[in-house]
């Protein structure tokens, strides 16, 4: 019994059964997303409606999750709470739509960066890869294909 | 020290002349979104400071004699909701005999990367406004947006944006296309004139820099996507001369920066520029002034700390001030720092916790100022030292 819950609690952030709502994300929001997911690995994708190179990206990741339905996507949109409804349709209409989605609340944008990485000023997409340990590593710009694979072939390895 | 607030629920003197009612919406605009905390402000030949913001009810301008202890009940400008994400929002410009030009983009979907440019003027002290007119030429609900305006002494408005027909056509021929394009329309507030290409491949979503040569040609800046891939920029005297390459950091990156450079031109036709690259994963803003022909004067120095950004230029004579904003790890402050042969040490001028506009930089018969919007303070006018 105890193993069924287990095994039931591990499938539930990586496989939501639908659409969640796009919650307002604060600066104590990425603790959230991380302590979900104890000792798995994620992507934190951050993104914006008017951002070109993002819709591109989600294409990529999209035929990933669908390759792989585990693949633990949670979406950041940095546009602000008012985008929350555009942007859950956004991401549904590029095959996104069970992923976990987030919108930058009413802080100021640049703390919210602050929270999860000081390094990172602004320039979309930027995808952080966590693995297991949840040491993340960043990526401006479209995310390679390649870059990609090779997180998931890591990540396969923690999921068994 | 001068400051005062602009709050988005103290309108009760709204003005709504009749020519805007005529004004025509957009069948696709958005709904009405929450009003954006971009202000532009601008200076008439008589020291009348303008503002330009996006309000309840569409963009709304006012204006104030006493460098900001009072403004002028706000006036519609546009009914139209303009758009204003990232970098983008409403420009204001006052041109010959007190004319006020206001440009901004218009969402035409819920992408908000669809819209068109459009143009009103005003003859009589903003009392009313003409219908709002669309200056990119191309009609196709595509990306005509992050429009820049500024009027020479002649009255004549100047407006340049990004564009992006030619990477629409790009993709119909099935050809690859670097980024978009910077076109250039002008305006005597009557007719727009036909739509020119100034260059191919500029950056996406970053905000374009325009600025009048000391003869009066309109000079632009913007972040360029290189044959490398590099989002460097490139520097245009818009008289048909072709875009120079004016930065050379090397950041190549397939990213929206979400962040464009400023340019000022001194009266002895020094270009100063401001801007920020992540080269190197050295994330920072640089500050340089070059000839005109682009040699440059010094190599590019670093403005603020490794959380600077945004940053305005106000080139006062042969002298310059630099404006920027800084995140601390609580709060956002605004810096200036003044170059006039020698350097002065940076100087933090306000500072917020919550969201903020970019600092903005005015000056008019000896006196300059910060405009600054935050939204825990309001709009302020900080007064600052001439260099």
């Amino acid at each position: 019994m105890r193993l069924v819950l287990l095994a039931l609690l591990c499938l539930l952030p990586l496989a939501p059964a639908r659409a969640a709502e796009t919650k307002h994300f604060d600066s104590a929001s990425l603790e959230t997303i991380r302590s979900a997911r104890p000792g798995r690995p994620f992507a934190l994708v951050l993104w914006s409606l008017d951002c070109s190179h993002c819709r591109e990206e989600m294409k990529l990741l999209a035929r990933a999750k669908r390759r792989h339905p585990r693949l633990d996507l949670v979406f950041v949109s940095t546009d602000g709470p008012d985008a929350a409804a555009e942007v859950a349709r956004t991401l549904a209409t590029a095959g996104l739509g069970s992923a976990e989605s987030w919108v930058f609340g009413a802080e100021a944008p640049e703390k919210l960066r602050w929270s999860i990485d000081r390094k990172w000023r602004g320039e979309l997409p930027r995808t952080y890869l966590y693995d297991a340990a949840h040491q993340a590593t960043g990526i401006s710009g479209r995310l390679p294909r390649e870059r990609l694979s090779a997180w998931l072939e890591e990540a396969k390895r923690f999921r068994r | 020290m001068k400051r005062r607030t602009f709050l988005t629920g103290a309108l009760a003197a709204l003005t709504v002349p009749t020519a805007a009612q005529s004004h025509s919406h957009a069948a696709a605009a958005k709904p009405a979104p929450r009003p954006a905390l971009a202000i532009n402000v601008a200076l008439g030949a008589d020291g009348r400071l303008w503002r330009v913001r996006h309000g309840a009810e569409g963009v709304l301008v006012d204006f104030s004699d006493d460098w900001g202890e009072r403004f002028s009940p706000a006036m519609l400008a546009s009914p139209e909701h303009p758009a204003a994400d990232g970098e983008l929002a409403p420009e204001i410009a006052v041109g010959k005999g007190g004319a006020i030009y206001v440009a901004y983009t218009l969402a035409r979907s819920h992408n908000p990367i669809i819209g068109h440019v459009r143009l009103v003027h005003s003859l009589d002290g903003g009392r009313s406004f003409t219908p709002a007119a669309t200056v990119n030429d191309n009609l196709e609900e595509i990306t005509h947006r992050f429009q820049s305006l500024v009027v020479d002494a002649g009255g004549v408005a100047h407006l340049i944006w990004i564009d992006k027909r030619d990477l629409e056509a790009a993709k119909r021929a099935r050809k690859p296309y670097r980024g978009a394009a910077v076109y250039y329309a002008r305006s005597d507030g009557v007719h727009i004139g036909a739509n020119r290409k100034i260059a191919d491949h500029s950056c996406e979503c970053c905000r374009l820099a325009l600025a009048l040569d000391t003869d009066g040609v309109p000079v632009a800046l913007w972040r360029h996507v290189f044959e490398d891939g590099s989002r460097d920029h490139a520097l245009a005297r818009l008289d048909g001369s072709s875009a120079r390459r004016a930065t050379f950091e090397g950041w190549r990156i397939d990213a929206c920066p979400h962040h464009g450079p400023a340019l000022a031109i001194g009266s002895d036709g020094t270009r100063h520029l401001a801007w920020y690259t992540a080269a190197g994963n050295d994330a920072r803003i640089l500050y340089q002034a070059q000839e005109r022909d682009g040699r440059p004067l010094a190599p590019p120095r670093r403005l603020g700390g490794g959380q600077a950004g945004f940053p305005a230029l106000l080139a006062i004579g042969t002298g310059v001030i630099l404006a920027w904003k800084e995140f601390d790890g609580s709060a956002t402050r605004a810096f200036v720092q003044h170059a006039s042969g020698g350097w002065s040490p940076p100087a933090s001028v306000a500072s917020s916790r919550g969201p903020s506009d970019r600092p903005r930089l005015v000056a008019h018969g000896g006196r300059a100022f910060l405009s600054w919007n935050t939204r825990d303070e309001g709009h302020r006018l900080l007064p600052l030292a001439i260099p």
